[in-house]
């Protein structure tokens, strides 16, 4: 059985898994909740009584610091009582265990989820588990989805160029194994951008990625040209003994955001990187520093976006 | 009652002449009933022969249901399955199950698939002259043929001179580590580690080339896609002697079905493309394919009970195989009688058994199916004790109403 995430008459989010299925009305509607929370906090309003008597547990199967940090934070400032639970994957098994953990955690009245695990779909099993009155946000699993992280992107670019419909996108770097990519796709998608390409080595691309909506480019050189925003992804080394990851030299030369790259693309491009960065391998220390860079202010907006996420699931 | 039952039969999808069925009272099937033959009456029913499933029963798993093996051998019993593979790590269960007195439970034939490797552990050859010494003419590896193309080599030539026939899963041990979904749409888009085709035909391939070389008989299970079937045309008009089956699973499902982290829809080999699954039905039709196994893969609720890449790959099939077959047949994919060639007499001929079918001298195992009734598949209703099926819910046309094994009834439909 597939959980119900789609907003109900009320406009609550019953659970946050993934982009996909999600209407354009709401991923505006979540920038927008989030633009009040941000404008708040510009004038120093840093809490708000909107969750009070929540409670929300951070469940993580996998080590995180910012996206956990940013969660708790958001919690917090929505003033819900939040219980962070760092759980080793290794040690939970099939069977009863799992549901055992999520059942003596709903039984002390727990309002929400957020779950971060390395398996693809948790937070979809998760949220098919627990009682009507739980909500499970998806804090990143396994290769599937990191939707909080995708909004906040779009909340970033949005900031900068409001005129959506009008940017060409870019994403560079491992879309096969990246929950971020696969949920920024679906989100700029469903937003409406005019074009949105992705290059990666071709071991780092899913077979079927056009399935996705998506052009598919092989020359950096030529596909920066005319973009508007040009994400980059993480090398992950990690991958290396999977699949052929081309070495550091060898993928700055090939698929690396120098300064001279940067200088094809449109005007006041925006660069972004979910970090953490590789620096002088995807992209190089003087563009991720540099004035065109908005890498920063994507860890900044991830409170505001959270908020505004948490708010739309548990306010009454 | 004189321990002869006569059974007669109107066969209104056949294109056999035989109208009655008469068995000695060894529950053999023989030309003339006799006289005085206690005789049913299977008026508005088939007749059909009982199946034979090339799929290997009795394999390891941390997950089988409760009851396991005994009863859900009566549960394929039940859905009209005479003969089953046995897997070649589980000669002792299938041993223990035949030891045991089943008075109450009726069981399938047994057909044991030997070791290709000493304990499945691919670093040395089983003894294949004992096996063959004990009556064992089919070797297999499991789900992993060995990497080492030496051994494999080996195998290949000790089996064919010991006159056995290898079965053979055509899955890339290293391209199939670990995935849990075809390459294709749905794993792109759900982020499931993928299994490509390649893994299927590389392992095809290092297949064909070695019964090419060894003129060692394979049977190749499981097949899932298009382009292993075209390698698959090319070795049979070379004259190779290979034969090949497909899962019912594969028939009818497909990598869509995985949307929505649909466990019961993992299972191994993948459902693979919309395009491959047209593909295997062709194959049907043109007689490339000879066979279709159940696939069928027991297990126990705890099994699914976990994110969708942790959970055990299997689902439960036997209750649904032979509607699935009518469903080939009323969508006028293949006749009836091509159906019974590809779950029973094809499968007899692949494993080398005589005495299967309904003609004179046959053993009595058979059933009777009402073609035209109409029922939905719940798999919490179901025979077999598993309750992990991508069928759910389905609506059928065509159930079995009762089954015999050895000329004896053994399951009535009503009776339940």
């Amino acid at each position: 059985m597939s959980p119900r995430q789609s907003p109900s008459d009320t406009g609550r989010l019953a659970h946050f898994i993934t982009i996909d299925g999600l209407k354009r009305d709401t991923l505006v509607r979540i920038l927008d909740t989030a633009d009040t929370f941000q404008t708040a906090s510009d004038r120093q309003v840093r809490k708000f009584p909107t969750l009070r008597g929540k409670t929300i547990v951070n469940l993580f199967f996998e080590n995180s610091t910012r996206t956990l940090t940013t969660f708790e934070l958001a919690a917090t400032r929505l003033s819900a009582d939040v219980v962070n639970l760092k759980l080793d994957h290794s040690s939970t098994q099939k069977g009863e265990t799992l549901l055992d953990t999520l059942r003596t955690l709903e039984a002390m009245h727990c309002d929400l989820f957020i779950v971060r695990h390395s398996d693809s779909g948790a937070a979809h099993f998760i949220a098919s588990h627990v009682g009507d009155e739980v909500s499970v946000l998806n804090a990143g699993d396994g290769q599937h989805a990191h939707p909080t992280q995708a909004m906040l992107d779009c909340y970033t670019i949005r900031r900068h160029r409001p005129d959506l419909e009008n940017l060409r996108v870019l994403i560079v770097g491992d879309i096969l194994h990246s929950r971020v990519a696969r949920s920024q796709i679906m989100a700029l998608n469903t937003l409406g951008v005019r074009s949105l390409s992705v290059l990666a080595p071709p071991t780092l691309l899913p077979s079927a990625i056009h399935a996705l909506g998506v052009d598919v480019a092989d020359n950096l050189d030529e596909a920066v040209v005319d973009k508007d925003v040009i994400i980059m992804l993480r090398v992950q080394y990690e991958r290396m003994r999977e699949v052929h990851v081309p070495g550091p030299e060898e993928y700055r030369r090939q698929y690396g955001l120098t300064e001279e790259r940067l200088a094809r693309a449109n005007p006041g491009c925006l660069v972004m990187h979910p970090g953490p960065i590789n620096r002088q391998v995807e992209i190089d220390s003087s563009v991720a520093d540099g004035p065109q860079s908005v890498i920063l202010e994507q860890v900044g907006n991830g409170v505001a976006i959270r908020m505004a996420i948490l708010s739309m699931m548990l306010s009454s | 009652m004189n321990n002869t039952h006569l059974i007669n039969i109107q066969m209104p999808w056949s294109t056999s002449t035989q109208e009655v069925l008469a068995l000695d009272s060894k529950g053999t099937v023989i030309d003339q009933p006799r006289a005085d033959s206690d005789t049913i009456d299977g008026k508005g029913l088939t007749l059909l022969p009982g199946m034979i499933d090339l799929s290997e029963w009795l394999g390891h798993s941390d997950y089988r249901p409760q009851g396991y093996p005994d009863e859900e051998l009566a549960a394929a019993v039940r859905c009209g399955f005479s003969r089953v593979c046995v897997a070649p790590d589980s000669a002792h269960l299938s041993m223990q199950t035949q030891d045991r007195d089943h008075s109450e439970q009726a069981m399938p034939h047994l057909i044991q698939v030997g070791e290709m490797t000493a304990d499945l552990a691919s670093q040395t050859l089983a003894d294949y002259n004992l096996m063959a010494q004990n009556g064992l003419s089919h070797l297999g590896n499991g789900a992993c043929n060995p990497d080492d193309q030496r051994l494999m080599l080996s195998a290949f030539k000790v089996a064919q001179a010991n006159g056995m026939t290898m079965h053979c899963m055509a899955q890339d041990n290293d391209l199939s580590a670990d995935g849990c979904a075809h390459d294709g749409r749905l794993a792109a888009r759900l982020g499931l580690r993928p299994i490509p085709v390649v893994a299927e035909t590389l392992e095809l391939a290092r297949i064909i080339a070695l019964v090419e070389q060894t003129g060692c008989s394979v049977h190749l299970r499981e097949l899932t896609s298009a382009a292993g079937l075209r390698l698959v045309e090319q070795a049979k008009r070379s004259g190779l002697p290979i034969t090949a089956d497909t899962t019912m699973v594969h028939l009818f499902l497909s990598e869509q079905n995985l949307s929505g982290f649909n466990a019961s829809c993992h299972v191994l080999p993948p459902l693979r493309s919309t395009e491959d699954r047209d593909a295997l039905i062709d194959g049907l039709k043109s007689g490339l394919i000879d066979a279709i196994s159940s696939g069928h893969q027991p297990l126990n609720r705890d099994a699914k009970l976990a994110p969708f890449p942790s959970t055990e790959p299997g689902m439960s099939t036997i209750d649904v195989f032979l509607a699935l077959g009518l469903r080939l047949v009323h969508d006028e994919h293949i006749e009836l009688a091509r159906l019974v060639e590809l779950t029973v007499t094809q499968p007899a001929h692949i494993l080398k058994l005589d005495q299967v079918g309904l003609s004179d001298g046959c053993q009595g195992d058979f059933m009777l199916i009402d073609p035209y009734q109409e029922w939905q598949y719940s798999g919490e209703a179901g025979h077999s004790g598993s309750p992990h099926s991508g069928f759910e819910g389905w609506r059928f046309t065509g159930r079995i109403k009762a089954t015999w094994i050895n000329g004896q009834p053994v399951y009535q439909a009503d009776s339940d």
